[in-house]
C-alpha cells in the first residue's frame, strides 16, 4: 500500500478507530516504511505534549467568579419583594378599610353614657312589654 | 456514578446550592482544561469556563434530557470557548501571559515546563477552532469518534479528518516554534514493537 494512504491512516490508527483489517494493513506498511513509522511516533510525541494541558491547574477562584454571577441570585430574591409588596399591599387595604369603617360609623352619644343607654333600654321594655 | 450524576442535575434544577457546587467540582477541571486547549491561554480559558458555568446553570432548567448533560455542557463550553477565540482574534488580543512573560521571569525550575506550555498555547492559537476542539476531544478528553461526532454534530469521517489534519498542523507549528516535544516513554515504543511483532 502506498504513504499517501498509510499516512491518512496513522491519525485514527494511534486512537485505535481503525478495523481490524485496516490496522493490520498499517501494522504490515509501519514495519518495512521508515518515514511512515518516523511520522507515527511523531503524532505520538504532539499528544504527549498536549498532554501537558492536563496538567494545568484550575484558578481557585473559580467557584467565586462563578458564584459572584449567580443566574438564580434574581430569582432568589423575587420572594422577597413579592413579600414585601405583599405587606405593603396589606397595610394599605387595612388603613382604607379602617378609614371607610370610622366614616360610616354613627356618632353616638348614648354610647359615651352607658346609664342614659340603659336607662332607654329600660323605657323601650316598657313600651313594648307593658 | 450516571445514577448520582442525574440526581445532581435534578436538584441542580430545584436550585439547589450545594448540588450546584458539586455539578461544579465534578467538571471544573475538564471544562478549565478543554478551553485552555482551544484557547491556548490561562486567562482567556478561566473566562471562558466561567462563562461557560453561568451559561449552564442559567440554561439547565431547560435540559430535557439530562442523560445527555455532559454532551450538551462540552457543547456549550466549547462554543464559549471558540466565540472568545473570534473575539480576541478580531480584536487581536495579545495575551497576558505572554506579555507577563516579557516582565516576569519564570522560576527556573519550572522554566521548561512553563515554556513548553507557552508554546504548546501558541500553538493551539494558531490551529482553526474546528480542528483545536477535535483534537482537544481526543487527546485531553480521550473521547471516541462517534463521542467527538456527537458533540461536534458532525459525521465520524469528518471528526478522522479534523483530527489528522490538527495533528499535522500541531507537530509543524510546534517545530517551528522550536518546542522540545518529549521523548517517547520506552515502554510505549516496546509496547509497540511487541505488538507489531504479533503480526
Amino acid at each position: 500500500m502506498k504513504c499517501s494512504r498509510i499516512k491518512s491512516l496513522l491519525s485514527p490508527y494511534r486512537d485505535g478507530e481503525l478495523s481490524s483489517g485496516e490496522r493490520e494493513q498499517v501494522e504490515q506498511h509501519i514495519k518495512e516504511c521508515e518515514v511512515c513509522s518516523r511520522e507515527l511516533t511523531e503524532m505520538g510525541l504532539v499528544g504527549t505534549t498536549l498532554k501537558e494541558i492536563k496538567m494545568a491547574p484550575v484558578p481557585s477562584d473559580m467557584w467565586e467568579r462563578v458564584r459572584s454571577e449567580w443566574p438564580w441570585k434574581t430569582k432568589s430574591r423575587t420572594p422577597g419583594l413579592i413579600l414585601r409588596y405583599a405587606f405593603l399591599a396589606l397595610l394599605v387595604l387595612g388603613l382604607i378599610l379602617l378609614h371607610v369603617d370610622l366614616k360610616n360609623r354613627k356618632p353616638s352619644a348614648l354610647l359615651d353614657f352607658p346609664e342614659v343607654e340603659n336607662q332607654f333600654q329600660e323605657e323601650v321594655v316598657e313600651i313594648y312589654f307593658g | 456514578m450516571e445514577t448520582e450524576l442525574l440526581e445532581i442535575i435534578r436538584q441542580v434544577k430545584n436550585g439547589e446550592e450545594e448540588a450546584c457546587y458539586g455539578l461544579f467540582r465534578m467538571f471544573k477541571t475538564r471544562i478549565y482544561h478543554i478551553c485552555l486547549g482551544i484557547l491556548g491561554d490561562s486567562f482567556l480559558a478561566s473566562d471562558a469556563t466561567q462563562e461557560a458555568f453561568i451559561k449552564m446553570f442559567r440554561s439547565i432548567k431547560g435540559l430535557r434530557k439530562p442523560e445527555k448533560f455532559y454532551i450538551w455542557f462540552c457543547r456549550l463550553a466549547i462554543n464559549t470557548a471558540l466565540d472568545k477565540k473570534r473575539k480576541a482574534n478580531r480584536e487581536c488580543v495579545l495575551p497576558l501571559e505572554e506579555e507577563s512573560a516579557h516582565f516576569a521571569e519564570p522560576a527556573p525550575k519550572h522554566f521548561e515546563r512553563d515554556e513548553l506550555r507557552r508554546q504548546i498555547g501558541k500553538a493551539m492559537r494558531a490551529l482553526p477552532g474546528l480542528f483545536s476542539s477535535a483534537i482537544i476531544l481526543r487527546e485531553i478528553e480521550g473521547l471516541s469518534y462517534r463521542g467527538i461526532s456527537k458533540i461536534l454534530k458532525c459525521s465520524i469521517g469528518t471528526v478522522r479528518s479534523r483530527i489528522y489534519r490538527a495533528r499535522n498542523l500541531l507537530k509543524e507549528k510546534l517545530i517551528e516554534l522550536g518546542c522540545k516535544m518529549p521523548t517517547p516513554p520506552e515502554e510505549e515504543k516496546a509496547e509497540r514493537n511487541s505488538e507489531l511483532s504479533l503480526y
